[in-house]
């Protein structure tokens, strides 16, 4: 294997990492996760086209790592901690950022699997449905379908637990 | 993409809110229609956006953190040596100089995967005019910012942005923050206004969207321009952001390699003073064309 394709495989391991956290809800699982997948994917390096999109290669053996060891990986279903958002947020952990996280935490926390791996893909990546289609090797009208309904349960869950009052980030 | 069905459902509406009809126009702007005389839509749409911004704000700071050794061992076989340093930083050099080419075409074009230090920001709303002066543009920094733990350090060189369209002249500039942790700083003054840049390398070549935070009552407008994060505060017009988001971008992202800083920068002092910064670049640290407005 060359050096522009490790790098490259290199320059996807923070995006794998997100991807992982956000699934499994634990660094450590997360970390263990991207490492099994990144010793799968050199196994198999000769199975990746160069033609395809390296990105959706990697995703897709992280993808079926996970499946294949959900048991290992599989998160206990809370809410994100405070100081897991605030160690993981972007922004400065004001108090008001610091619920939306919790929120939008909880929110995820409360889909189906198969809805939540889907719009983390779209949410995290920016993938369009071919890509998390091959990602996650089912048809696009399935990752379309369970996309819409993931948006929607997120969109009820939330509206339920903000209720009317419902909490703005600053500008 | 492109379909000729007038009929929006809901799939449409989907597809839009995800952003995924930036490369149909004629279909985005049938649904940018819809969405118009149907408030509900437009509230759908909107809180799909929300979703995603709040998810990338949960986990974006992942992208940011080192790369665990091990996984790192994994690719290359072994703990990295100078010589993969060596090779890494020429490749990614070579993408910089695609990205700064094609940053706003190749783009994220949700701009998920930024991370804006916290420090960034902090520091642009609490900037009060405390820092050390030096002249040049060049920015010294290593590849751990940009492409992930190495040791060695490249320069980066970008023009100064011309924002005399938008009647901002360059009237000052410094770093601020320690060593191996430093923002640029440029301040512009114009009538009766003035305008502070601050610029600091980031991970990732990808344009993303402008986010504003206030701290303390000051407003700070940021975003990603190529290898960069841009902080923006000052008196601008809410008009006139975009636009000036714009400029600073296209100098910004056009950033590319220089072996080293040319020494006769590194000596030439600014000494803080207003309108030295016109004699305070080498010319070789502008390209030829540039004029010299770039720098007045």
């Amino acid at each position: 294997m060359n050096d522009d394709l490790k790098w490259m495989i290199e320059r996807q391991i923070p995006h794998l990492r997100r991807y992982a956290i956000a699934l499994t809800r634990n660094r450590d699982h997360a970390d263990d996760l991207v490492q099994d997948a990144l010793e799968r994917a050199l196994r198999k390096r000769h199975l990746w086209s160069r033609s395809g999109r390296l990105r959706s290669w990697l995703f897709r053996i992280l993808y079926r790592t996970y499946v294949d060891g959900r048991r290992r990986f599989r998160p206990e279903k809370v809410p994100a901690e405070p100081g897991t958002i605030d160690g993981m947020a972007t922004q400065p952990p004001d108090q008001e950022h610091r619920v939306e996280c919790r929120n939008i935490a909880a929110a995820l926390d409360r889909l189906p699997d198969e809805q939540r791996e889907v719009v983390l893909l779209s949410a995290l990546e920016g993938m369009q449905y071919d890509e998390m289609a091959d990602v996650l090797d089912v048809p696009i009208g399935t990752v379309r379908s369970r996309l819409s309904r993931g948006r929607e349960t997120l969109r009820r869950v939330r509206d339920a637990e903000e209720g009317p009052a419902r909490l703005r980030r600053v500008k | 993409m492109t379909n000729d069905r007038t009929e929006i459902r809901e799939i449409d509406l989907h597809a839009y809110a995800e952003g995924l009809l930036d490369m149909d126009p004629a279909r985005r702007s049938a649904v940018e229609r819809h969405l118009a005389q149907n408030p509900e839509a437009g509230e759908f749409a909107a809180d799909v956006r929300r979703q995603n911004e709040e998810i990338r704000a949960l986990y974006g700071g992942a992208i940011a953190e080192p790369i665990p050794e091990r996984h790192l061992e994994v690719v290359w076989g072994h703990r990295r040596s100078g010589v993969g340093r060596l090779a890494r930083s020429a490749a990614a050099a070579a993408l910089l100089i695609v990205g700064g080419l094609g940053g706003w075409v190749l783009g994220d074009r949700y701009g998920g995967e930024v991370f804006v230090p916290s420090a960034l920001i902090e520091s642009a709303a609490t900037y009060g005019g405390v820092q050390r002066e030096e002249p040049g543009l060049t920015f010294a920094t290593t590849p751990d910012m940009l492409f992930g733990p190495a040791s060695n350090e490249v320069w980066l060189r970008f023009d100064v942005p011309d924002l005399s369209g938008f009647g901002f002249h360059l009237a000052d500039r410094g770093r601020l923050g320690a060593p191996g942790n430093e923002l640029l700083r440029l301040t512009y003054e114009g009538q009766d206004r003035a305008l502070n840049l601050f610029v600091r390398p980031r991970d990732g070549m990808d344009t993303g969207w402008m986010r504003t935070a206030e701290i303390d009552g000051v407003e700070v407008h940021y975003w990603p321009a190529g290898a960069f994060t841009v902080a923006m505060t000052g008196d601008v017009a809410e008009a006139e952001i975009v636009d000036l988001a714009g400029e600073i971008t296209r100098s910004i992202d056009a950033a590319g390699f220089v072996d080293q800083p040319p020494a006769a920068t590194a000596a030439s002092p600014m000494k803080g003073e207003p309108g030295a910064a016109e004699t305070g670049i080498d010319p070789g640290l502008l390209p030829a064309a540039a004029p010299s407005s770039q720098v007045n």
